[in-house]
């Protein structure tokens, strides 16, 4: 190329991005190759939508490039090859990606195709409650990718992805990436929290259930740059939720109010020596407790600033507001195609839904007409599960139920009595806790442990309905 | 896999095919639109008397709760009339989207006089209209500059600039578009613009490979006064928000169509070389099965047009990337499976497969929705 031909430049029409060259002229309109863009008449007209020279501006082409990797292209994998004899897992929490392992496990060659709405990153939800008074990052609360996870089982992942309906009689799931096959179907949509519409203009306030749920409050927690102390936060709802995130912002140095309608927290759970010892325990760590309290508005007083007014007339101030009203089984999609359902998506021993292709598992399920949100069980059902997935039918047992409530400053393991008639005894009260036991007929059918005494719980799980030396302290329900 | 699906699904919604529930509309476009089908799409024919007998019908009323019969916002409806229409002629299709579009404008505008004096007669076709939108999703997405400008004048704006490539534009027809407001409080803003507005004008268009009966012009604004009671929204982006998912999902009567369409080519194109045929990829029972779930997915969306949440907006865009790359697959087979005489410049295989190119690159093309899928998932 000669150094004349070099100097040639190139001009783009700003409408339709026609590039006028001019080493190459417009010779159709006559003008000549090598015709310089100033020398072009008024006249002339863009060979493509008729602007004039007006709408035209010197071409400096674009350097960037988008970024767009392998992960980048997930929406456009096909689901054109899919196996109809797959099981197909919808969601990629806990419950599914446990599912998904066990099966894994138990038969190597089985295709296994999970679905999820998010990236299908693996992260341990407990672990949110307790991530801050830690100074977890909220990015190392993820333990492994969903692609890197899915690799390593050898399943297909579907990230970024909600199923929209099910075809029950030709079992296909149906998303906006396609049909997706299924041999069997597994629901393990899990629960959202409950969301109250409080009147006030506030917005509504956060919750928290997902990684995501937890980077907006965690953003929201340091949008401030002062220290933790300028803000301040109220946690409507004293359940599990409520407790730990409490326990968890007030160890970290905020000041964290604690809103609850019952005159205690977890009163469904506890028994009340250790409702009150909870209330303490969270207390000495600067929890402000409101118990009896029900919030009436959400009002906004201050640029970031919310007032939560109580209808005893008090009223609390903070910058960030939490609702904790417990969980929701997230049952739409099994309502919407047919599938008996009441609280949670009803299943039965083998955790079958009403449709003998589809089951269920984990935070959205109701088995023997109860909810069970609980790490514990969605691991028993898993393995149950899978065995029954894999050519096994297996019946699964629920677990005791021991309820852990994560508050570093107290923690209690509970293990619920699923009878009534008995009465709690006091085993052991000491400094370090409590230790207390259920007997019903002289058998021991449930306990709460708190301090130190928590770590029996093991132990007391194995001699569940076994014979309880009756010579402990007795102790009004 | 190569049995066709049947329709006596339990406990779902109901998706009827398109050809129960619109029998008046496939017997018009049977008598007058396939006759005219290869001049549409080679002289660039316009079917003008079939969109105004099409409107008569009904075909474009479905998703205008305040036009039909039944006051619903019926998308999946709506969606279906243009699966009819697309299946025999795509460029019809097309404009038929358009006119659909136009009147969604309106119909979710704050706009009285527009309501009373364009809706009517854009919801029956006795008026036509088109969307200039292209230019400002594509500045939505980050992807080019607003190419029309306005100042504020008493009583309106006076908009400047031009727009390549709007289609179903004619003399009196409607269109929407957006310009950017200069002077203080710069902003954009949307307005139902009438081809015969004074400083309004058309230019013709180089040809194009296919699409030529869908009418398209240049358009040129040379301080075009356009009155505030013309103005669809003001503030834009809650507007957008409204319209977008259903503005989506009516071009998905398009890429349905189009596919329905390929799938009856490569069944005649059976007839003969069924023998051969069945050595390619993308067989009749593949694709019909692709078409239902995209069917179903579209319809299950179509519920709930007015979700203005990203998460929902996220699965409309996912299902348009569907759309168009099943459109691609179904064009390339049904040209294999009709060999040679497919390849003949009348053939529908090969105006199927220009067409469905069309489907993929008409914005939002699969690029831009890749483009907005990353951001929406990225973290």
């Amino acid at each position: 190329m000669s150094t004349e031909t070099d100097e040639f430049k190139r001009y783009i029409c700003k409408v339709c991005g026609y590039i006028y060259d001019e080493a190459k002229g417009d010779p159709d309109s006559g003008l000549a190759p090598g015709t310089r863009f100033e020398d072009i008449p008024d006249d002339w007209y863009c060979p493509d939508c008729n602007v004039t020279k007006a709408d035209f501006t010197a071409l400096e082409p674009r350097a960037e490039t988008a970024d767009a990797g392998a992960a980048a292209m997930a929406w456009s994998a096909g689901a054109g090859a899919a196996d109809p004899d797959a099981v197909v897992i919808v969601g990629g929490g806990m419950a599914g990606w446990a599912l998904a392992e066990a099966l894994r496990e138990r038969d190597p060659r089985r295709p296994i195709r999970l679905l999820t709405a998010d990236s299908g990153d693996y992260y341990t939800k407990p672990r949110i409650s307790n991530a801050f008074a830690r100074g977890v990052a909220v990015a190392d609360l993820v333990e492994e990718t969903g692609v890197a996870r899915a690799a390593r089982l050898g399943i297909d992942l579907m990230p970024f992805v909600r199923v929209l309906d099910v075809q029950r009689a030709q079992q296909r799931v149906i998303t906006a990436r396609g049909g997706v096959p299924y041999g069997q179907l597994v629901l393990a949509t899990g629960a959202r929290p409950r969301q109250m519409a409080f009147p006030g203009g506030a917005g509504a306030p956060l919750s928290v259930n997902t990684l995501e749920d937890y980077r907006a409050l965690r953003a929201a927690l340091e949008a401030r740059e002062e220290s933790p102390t300028h803000t301040r936060v109220a946690i409507i709802g004293a359940g599990l939720v409520g407790c730990e995130l409490a326990d968890d912002l007030a160890t970290g140095g905020h000041p964290v109010a604690l809103i609850e309608c019952a005159s205690r927290p977890l009163p469904n759970l506890l028994p009340e020596s250790l409702s009150d010892d909870l209330e303490k325990a969270l207390a000495d760590h600067g929890v402000q407790w409101h118990t009896g309290a029900t919030v009436e508005r959400v009002e906004p007083v201050a640029e970031g600033t919310a007032r939560v007014a109580l209808a005893d007339g008090e009223a609390v101030e903070a910058e960030v507001v939490i609702s904790a009203l417990g969980l929701v089984p997230n049952r739409e999609l099994a309502e919407r195609i047919g599938l008996a359902c009441h609280q949670g998506i009803e299943v039965d021993a083998l955790l079958r839904t009403t449709d003998p292709a589809i089951f269920a598992l984990g935070d959205g399920c109701e088995f023997e007409g109860q909810l069970r949100p609980y790490v514990e069980t969605l691991r028993g059902q898993a393995a149950a599960l899978a065995r029954t997935l894999a050519g096994e039918a297996t019946v699964y047992r629920p677990d005791a139920g021991v309820v852990q409530v994560k508050t570093g400053s107290l923690p209690l393991n509970i293990c619920p009595p699923q009878m009534g008639g008995g009465e709690w005894l006091e085993i052991v009260v000491d400094a370090e806790g409590r230790h207390l036991e259920y007997h019903v007929n002289g058998r021991l059918a449930g306990f709460a442990l708190s301090g130190r005494h928590a770590r029996r719980a093991r132990e007391l799980e194995t001699r569940l309905g076994e014979p309880a030396a009756d010579t402990r302290t007795r102790l009004a329900s | 896999m190569l049995e066709t699906r049947t329709h006596d699904v339990t406990g779902v919604s109901p998706a009827a095919g398109p050809a129960d529930a619109d029998a008046a509309l496939q017997a018009l476009v049977e008598r007058d639109l396939a006759p005219l089908t290869a001049r549409i799409d080679r002289e660039g024919l316009y079917p003008e008397d079939f969109l105004r007998e099409a409107g008569r019908l009904g075909a474009f009323n479905r998703h205008l709760a305040s036009q039909n019969a039944s006051g619903t916002t019926d998308i999946a409806s709506a969606i279906r009339a243009t699966e009819v229409i697309s299946a025999e002629c795509m460029t019809t299709g097309f404009v038929a989207w358009c006119q659909n579009a136009c009147a969604w404008y309106v119909e979710n505008s704050a706009s009285d006089t527009l309501k009373r004096e364009a809706l009517p007669r854009l919801a029956n076709a006795e008026a036509l209209g088109a969307t200039a939108l292209s230019n400002p999703m594509k500045w939505f997405a980050n992807i080019e500059d607003l190419k029309l400008s306005a100042e504020r004048v008493d009583g309106g704006y006076v908009v400047s600039g031009a727009l390549p490539w709007v289609s179903n534009l004619g003399e009196d027809h409607y269109f929407g578009a957006i310009f950017r407001t200069t002077g203080t409080n710069p902003r954009p803003v949307m307005a139902l613009i009438n081809c015969s507005d004074p400083g309004f004008s058309l230019t013709a268009c180089p040809e194009f490979t296919a699409l030529e009966g869908s009418r398209t012009f240049g358009c040129h604004f040379d301080r075009v006064f356009v009155p505030d009671e013309h103005v669809l929204a003001d503030a834009l982006p809650e507007y957008i928000r409204r319209i977008r998912p259903g503005f989506v999902l009516l071009q998905m009567g398009m890429g349905l169509g189009l596919i329905d369409g390929c799938i009856q080519t490569m069944r005649e194109a059976n007839e003969t070389l069924a023998h051969v045929n069945g050595y390619l990829d993308d067989q009749v029972g593949e694709l019909e099965e692709a078409l239902e779930d995209g069917r179903s997915a579209c319809y299950a969306l179509s519920e709930t047009p007015f979700d203005e949440s990203e998460r929902f907006f996220a699965d409309v865009l996912q299902m348009r990337l569907t759309g168009s790359e099943l459109s691609l697959r179904a064009s390339q087979s049904a040209l294999l499976h009709a060999g040679a005489r497919g390849y003949l410049a009348n053939a529908a295989a090969q105006r199927k497969l220009r067409e469905s190119y069309f489907v993929a690159i008409v914005t939002p093309a699969i690029k831009h929705l890749r483009k907005e899928l990353a951001r929406i998932h990225a973290h």
